[in-house]
């Protein structure tokens, strides 16, 4: 089917880290996810097939989740966080501002295919709130100001990686806590990035 | 295992057996818990919160679930205190804040556990003024089954019904929070042959039937229970009717056979009753026309036939007839003649069986009690589809299965063992020294097995199924669940003596030993492995006289069509299955025109032609079925109507049947039946004519080469047929064997025991030219 030689011995791989090949089926999603920028019914149809259930219960569980997007998203996936810590902090100026910017309602894609907005739950960086993601790269401590120097540059720039590190020095504010060790990989699309996804590359 | 544990509900001291959940023990004791998604046939998931109630905890009193809870020792319940109450109000606002409240256009109300649940537990005003969320209103999850999903209230039965009962899950929750619903996945409809249950058991009307949408309200509806004729599990059903229309069928929980689960051809084929093509008045054949005829002349007619002493009179006898029927014809026949009558069973698969004091034989239940389960037969899951589902709860418990042969394709994917073409050839025999094979010395040996054996195709040997129950027997605990598929086959067993099907028929009947046959409830020409010599059979017969619901191929050979009573609905009686277990079958609707039942008829005919009988009444009747059978246990309508008794009761018999050794070790092809088709009463059900009689044919890959088959589809040729169809290719099969399911109009009218060439079909190579 749709999932060249490559992807299938990748994907067979990962079910066989798994006790059951079932088991699997959260990072097959993802390696979906990585391979359209969503869960195609294709690739549902082939996910069936590996881990012999139904073509329904796959997509159950890839509709359940949020992070598996049902409809493709821009090359950058904005996820600004709307939950207690953040709103406190004045998230909504972040929402209202990058809205504004992007001409974006909450889930929409523009129409270049470069911007994915939406407002999520916690993601976990209350203590540098306000916080959001770039392809589940984190960005803490900003300002509605350089939350749109961000995406200026993601619009300028176009990285085919982004870098949490990177954007964090010329973008964030305080931490929630120091990074330990520096990392120079980043997302190389709107999956998070994984090892094992190979989602994930260093910056050169 | 059954430790008794003390509790305390309401301040009434209650026992029950532990490992119970706190539902189940309320309700054996009579106290009713609401629930919405607690099904006891399911397991519990705790998805609707109607079940709460309180227990008292270390922590003070608790709301808990009483479906998901297990009771304890000296637990105290309380399932009506104020705050249980508030907790069932709140349930129950929560639940129709999304919900449509239609009821008006609903098939569900009258008989909707919301509706019911909400007038004794809810809140008496809504105080919703948001705007429900919306879904286009039904749509079609399949021919047969509709899906409004605004009426969903999420209890995940029906897709817990599809995952552990019929193990097929096309159906599942779509999304999350609000937005969940009950969807299948974009073009892959919710096909399975057990789609109805889900209807049945949707605690709202969410999932509907094309075939009961908007038929009736439940306060209009007449019902009877009754015992489905489809196949010999004899599932235990309740027939719905409305201004003497059959409007619809449902599960009746019998524990010991189908647990309130039916097939969807059980459940839906009732409604070629109701049609208008149904033959309503006597006819006989003048030079090749049907002409109306008085019943009166056919009795005067018939009775000078056989008040002629050299008359000889043979039975060809349907599957579908009631226990009473079968003795009306035995009677019937004692009457005229001293010898002994011999009964032919419209069967193609008839043979002698494992019976007498040699094998002990097995009863359903003992599926879920067995070491492992021995399978050689028909497919199940076309042929028994409830059986199947019983087999699937055994496996589902531990019960190790064992299959063999291609012949049960749809058992592999449950199988623990599946002895395939390695093991079973082409010819249906076992190639490989059973007692050598690994796993059958693992699972099988020295355990307790129940084995269910059949013939799985006309051309099998006989011998080769003795084989292997033979080894069975003598090397393990042995039970053997005999396995004939068609309607009241058992009822037959228990009636009739000197039983033979219609290979013997064949073999047997011609103008020299039959001037009268009597063709009963049975379309042989039209569906038969022996359709062509059955034809050419009747075709040389004096008189043959046809007692059917439709005219059909068979009856439009003979000189009389009688219109009788359908078995299903339309006539008392009783009914059989395949553990002797006898249940009633019972009438709810007229028949029209001037049907009467078959053994009306028969009665009739003696009464006009003077022979002695006593059997005027059906209960007369009925008695005679089983006057061999001792008074505690004899299944009469007087023991049968008691309320301990309406599951049935078994009484294990000794069938004689006296088919002549089929010795046969050659199959060119293996012909078999899916569970649709396309016989007279399918054709006339429009449910099941939905459900696909497709023409089709299964190969194998070396047979694809052979014929150089490229494009899907084939023509099927001998002397001067031919038909178009499509192949599928089945590596199950071993090579040179094919596949054809003989349910099928034209397809079974081929000689299988002559060569069949299969062409690329010309529909294709015309294609392929331009
Ligand atoms: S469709 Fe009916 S059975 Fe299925 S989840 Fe909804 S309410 Fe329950
Ligand atoms: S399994 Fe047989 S008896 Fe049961 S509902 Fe289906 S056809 Fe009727
Ligand atoms: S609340 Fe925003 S990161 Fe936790
Ligand atoms: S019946 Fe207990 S939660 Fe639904």
């Amino acid at each position: 089917m749709s999932w060249d030689e490559k992807l299938l011995k990748q994907a067979k791989k990962i079910i066989k880290l798994y006790p059951q090949k079932r088991s699997a089926l959260g990072t097959l999603l993802h390696l979906a996810q990585s391979k359209d920028g969503y869960i195609s019914d294709d690739s549902i149809s082939v996910i069936s097939d590996l881990v012999g259930i139904t073509e329904v219960q796959v997509k159950s569980v890839s509709t359940f989740y949020s992070m598996y997007k049902q409809e493709p998203t821009g090359k950058y996936l904005l996820s600004v966080c709307k939950s207690i810590s953040c709103e406190i902090n004045n998230s909504s100026e972040v929402i209202n501002k990058l809205q504004e910017f992007t001409g974006l309602n909450n889930n929409e894609t523009d129409e270049d295919g470069l911007f994915t907005f939406e407002a999520v739950e916690c993601i976990g960086a209350c203590g540098g709130a306000p916080a959001m993601q770039v392809n589940y790269e984190t960005v803490e401590g900003l300002t509605a100001e350089n939350a749109i120097n961000l995406c200026s540059w993601l619009k300028e720039k176009q990285p085919d990686i982004v870098v949490a590190d990177d954007m964090q020095k010329d973008f964030g504010g305080v931490k929630s806590f120091d990074w330990a060790i520096k990392d120079n990989s980043g997302a190389t699309s709107n999956a998070p990035g994984f090892q094992t996804l190979k989602t994930t590359k260093a910056k050169k | 295992m059954s430790d008794k544990v003390n509790l305390n509900v309401n301040g009434i001291d209650i026992q029950s057996d532990s490992n119970k959940l706190l539902i189940e023990a309320c309700e054996d004791s009579g106290i009713h818990i609401p629930r919405f998604c607690w099904h006891k046939r399911l397991d519990p998931v705790g998805m609707c919160r109607m079940c709460l109630v309180e227990i008292e905890t270390p922590r003070g009193k608790m709301l808990v679930p009483s479906c998901t809870t297990e009771i304890t020792d000296e637990m105290v319940v309380d399932t009506e205190s104020d705050v249980v109450k508030k907790a069932q109000e709140g349930v129950l606002e929560f639940l129709l804040i999304n919900h449509p409240l239609d009821c008006p256009i609903c098939d569900k109300a009258g008989e909707c556990p919301l509706q019911d649940q909400t007038m004794a537990y809810g809140p008496g005003e809504s105080r919703f003024v948001e705007e429900k969320r919306h879904f286009e209103k039904p749509i079609n999850i399949s021919e047969i089954i509709l899906l409004d999903r605004e009426r969903c209230i999420l209890c995940a039965r029906c897709t817990r019904f599809s995952d552990e009962i019929s193990g097929d899950p096309l159906i599942e929750f779509i999304q999350r929070g609000n937005k969940t619903e009950v969807n299948t996945f974009p073009n892959e409809p919710f096909k399975s042959y057990f789609s109805g249950n889900t209807v049945q058991i949707c605690p709202v009307g969410a999932l509907t039937s094309t075939s009961y949408r908007f038929k009736a309200r439940p306060w209009d509806l007449k019902s009877t229970r009754s015992t489905c004729n489809g196949c010999t599990m004899g599932c235990s059903i309740e027939l719905n009717s409305s201004q003497n229309k059959m409007l619809r069928i449902l599960g009746v929980d019998n524990d010991s056979v189908n647990q309130g689960w039916l097939c969807d051809k059980g459940r839906y084929n009732f409604e070629y009753l109701n049609s208008e093509k149904r033959l309503k008045t006597p006819q006989k054949s003048v030079d090749n026309n049907f002409v109306e005829i008085e019943i009166q002349d056919v009795y005067s007619e018939l009775t000078e036939i056989i008040q002629d002493r050299k008359t000889k009179i043979n039975f060809l006898l349907g599957s579908n007839l009631t226990n009473e029927d079968y003795v009306a014809f035995r009677e019937f026949s004692k009457s005229i003649s001293d010898s002994e009558q011999t009964f032919y069973l419209n069967d193609d698969l008839l043979y002698k069986g494992q019976f007498g004091q040699n094998n002990e034989l097995a009863k359903i239940d003992d599926l879920n009690s067995s070491d492992a389960i021995v399978v050689w037969a028909e497919d199940l899951k076309e042929k028994m589809p409830v059986l199947y589902l019983r087999v699937r709860q055994a496996v589902k418990k531990g019960v190790k299965l064992i299959v063999f042969g291609h012949t049960n394709e749809t058992l592999t994917d449950i199988a623990d063992v599946f002895y395939g073409k390695e093991t079973v050839s082409k010819n249906f025999e076992i190639i490989k020294d059973v007692s050598k094979l690994n796993e059958i010395k693992n699972y099988v040996v020295g355990k307790n097995i129940t084995a269910i054996i059949g013939k799985s195709t006309p051309q099998q040997s006989d011998e080769s199924i003795r084989e292997l129950s033979e080894f069975l027997k003598s090397n393990s605990n042995t039970k053997i669940l005999n396995t004939y598929t068609k309607g009241n086959t058992y009822g037959a067993f228990q009636t009739l003596e000197n039983i033979k099907g219609t290979k013997d028929f064949v073999d047997d009947i011609s103008s020299e030993n039959t001037d009268l046959l009597f063709v009963v409830g049975a379309d042989p020409v039209g569906r038969s492995f022996y359709s062509n010599e059955i034809k050419s059979i009747l075709e040389n017969l004096d008189t043959v006289v046809s007692l059917d619901i439709f005219n059909h191929e068979t009856a439009e050979l003979s000189n009389f069509v009688i219109p009788v009573s359908s078995t299903l609905g339309e006539k008392e009686g009783t009914f059989t299955n395949i553990e002797f277990r006898t249940s009633r079958i019972d009438k709810l609707v007229p028949s029209p025109g001037q049907s009467i039942s078959d053994s009306e008829f028969i009665t009739s005919l003696m009464n006009f032609a003077g022979l002695s009988n006593d059997i005027n009444s059906l209960e007369a009747l009925n008695n005679k079925a089983f006057e061999s059978i001792e008074n505690s246990t004899r299944p009469v309508f007087d023991n049968l109507d008691k309320p301990s008794n309406l599951d049935g009761i078994i009484n294990i018999s000794d069938p004689i049947i006296t088919t002549s050794e089929n010795s046969s070790t050659k199959a060119l092809f293996y012909t078999g039946e899916k569970l649709y088709g396309d016989s007279v009463t399918e054709r006339h059900s429009e449910s099941i004519s939905l459900l696909g009689s497709k023409k089709f044919i299964e190969i194998s890959q070396n047979i694809v080469d052979k014929f150089n088959l490229t494009s899907g589809k084939c023509s099927m040729v001998q002397d001067d047929m031919e038909v178009t169809l499509s192949y599928k290719i089945n590596d199950n099969l071993p090579d040179d064997l094919i596949y054809i399911p003989i349910n099928r109009r034209d397809l079974n009218k081929f000689n299988f025991s002559k060569e069949i060439t299969f062409l690329p079909s010309r529909v294709e190579e015309a294609l392929n030219v331009n």
